[in-house]
C-alpha cells in the first residue's frame, strides 16, 4: 500500500483490507493536478525562464509531473510565457481552443500581464492575455524568478484540487473576442 | 579604407551628388538626393576599391517639424573593412524612392517593413507586401512621429525628459 502512505490526505485505509475508499473528484483532481502537461509555448524573454530554466535539472518541473509538450492536443496547460502581439493574439486563441478540456492558463510576466514595458507608446502589443484566453494565475515580475512560477504552479495545482466533478457541466466557457 | 580616405573618395567621385553630414560614432555619412541614389548606389557597389557588398541595416527617419522624411541605409564592405552610412531626406507627402534590392538582397525585407511603419513607398520592389503589421491594418504608419492610433495611449509628462 505504498499510494496510502503517498497520499494519506484523499485515500481512508482500511485496516487489514487490500481496499481504499475515496471520492471521484479526489482521484480526478489528485490525478489533474499531478500531470500538469504544459504547452511549449513562449512567445518572449520569458520562456528562457518558464520554460527552459525552470525546466532544466535544477528547478526541475518533473518533480510536479510537469512535462512540456509540443502539440496543444496533448497539453492541459498553457503559460503564457512573454510579451502577447496584436498578431499573435489570434494564435493564442486558436492554441487555446485546440487544447482539450480540463484547461488551464498561467499569465506569467508583465507583458502578459499587463503589456508591462509595452504599455504605453506601442502599437503592436496586446495589453494583457486576459483580452483573449481566460487566465487562473497570474505570475508578476518581468521576469519571474523560477521560484515564482514554481509557487505559481502550486497555487494552481491547489486551484485544482478545490474542483468538482459536478461543477463541469455547469462552467461557463468564457471565451473573450479578440478587439 | 579608413574614414577619412573613404570620405574624399566619395567626395571626389560623386562630386555634387551627395552632401556631407556629421560622422556619428566615427562612420562618415552622406546625404543623398533620391534621384540620384541609383547612380550612386551603382558606383558604390561595383567600384573596386569602394566595393560594398553588404547591407546590414535600412530604416526610416521622420522629421515632422520640418514636413520632411527620410531613409537611411548602413553599409559594409566585408571586403575593404569599411563603413558609410546614406541618408535619403525627400517631402513627407508622398515620399518616394527607388529600390535598392538589386544592388543588396537584404534590402528586400527592410524595405518592406519601413515600407509599412513610415509610409515610404519603394519603387520596382521585387514583392511589396506588408510584412509586420496585423493582417487587416488600417490606422496608418505607427512609427510617424505624429501617429495616433484607436488603441494607442502615450506616455504621461512627467516633466523629469527636459
Amino acid at each position: 500500500m505504498g499510494v496510502v502512505q503517498k497520499v494519506p490526505v484523499y485515500l481512508e485505509k482500511i485496516p487489514g483490507g487490500g481496499l481504499i475508499t475515496t471520492s471521484l473528484d479526489a482521484v480526478l483532481n489528485w490525478s489533474r493536478a499531478s500531470s500538469l502537461w504544459y504547452l511549449l509555448f513562449g512567445t518572449a524573454c520569458c520562456a528562457i525562464e518558464g520554460l527552459m530554466c525552470t525546466g532544466a535539472s535544477r528547478y526541475d518541473y518533473d518533480r510536479f509531473g510537469m512535462i512540456f509538450r509540443a502539440s496543444p492536443r496533448q497539453a492541459d496547460l498553457m503559460i503564457v510565457a512573454g510579451t502577447i502581439t496584436n498578431k499573435m493574439a489570434k494564435r493564442v486563441k486558436i492554441l487555446y481552443e485546440q487544447m482539450s478540456e480540463p484547461k488551464y492558463v498561467i499569465a506569467m510576466g508583465g507583458c502578459a500581464i499587463r503589456g508591462g514595458p509595452f504599455y504605453y507608446d506601442c502599437y503592436s502589443v496586446l495589453r494583457g492575455v486576459d483580452l483573449v484566453i481566460p487566465v487562473d494565475v497570474y505570475v508578476p515580475g518581468c521576469p519571474p524568478r523560477p521560484e515564482s512560477i514554481l509557487e505559481g504552479c502550486l497555487k494552481l495545482q491547489q486551484k485544482i484540487k478545490k474542483q468538482k466533478v459536478s461543477d463541469w457541466s455547469k462552467t461557463e466557457k468564457f471565451i473573450p473576442e479578440p478587439k | 579604407m579608413t574614414p577619412e580616405e573613404l570620405t574624399s573618395k566619395i567626395k571626389a567621385t560623386f562630386a555634387e551628388k551627395v552632401e556631407e553630414l556629421p560622422a556619428v560614432t566615427g562612420i562618415p555619412a552622406f546625404k543623398v538626393k533620391p534621384e540620384h541614389l541609383e547612380e550612386v548606389c551603382t558606383t558604390l557597389v561595383s567600384d573596386p576599391e569602394l566595393n560594398f557588398d553588404n547591407l546590414p541595416c535600412l530604416g526610416g527617419i521622420d522629421y515632422p517639424e520640418t514636413n520632411e522624411i527620410g531613409v537611411v541605409y548602413c553599409l559594409f564592405s566585408f571586403a575593404k573593412r569599411h563603413h558609410l552610412n546614406l541618408r535619403v531626406i525627400m517631402p513627407r507627402d508622398n515620399p518616394e524612392v527607388i529600390s535598392v534590392s538589386k544592388f543588396w538582397v537584404a534590402a528586400d525585407w527592410f524595405e518592406r517593413e519601413t515600407a509599412e511603419l513610415f509610409g515610404i513607398k519603394f519603387k520596382d520592389h521585387p514583392d511589396p507586401r506588408p510584412l509586420l503589421l496585423i493582417e487587416e491594418w488600417d490606422e496608418g504608419y505607427p512609427m510617424r512621429r505624429d501617429w495616433e492610433g484607436k488603441d494607442f495611449i502615450r506616455m504621461p509628462e512627467t516633466g523629469q525628459e527636459k
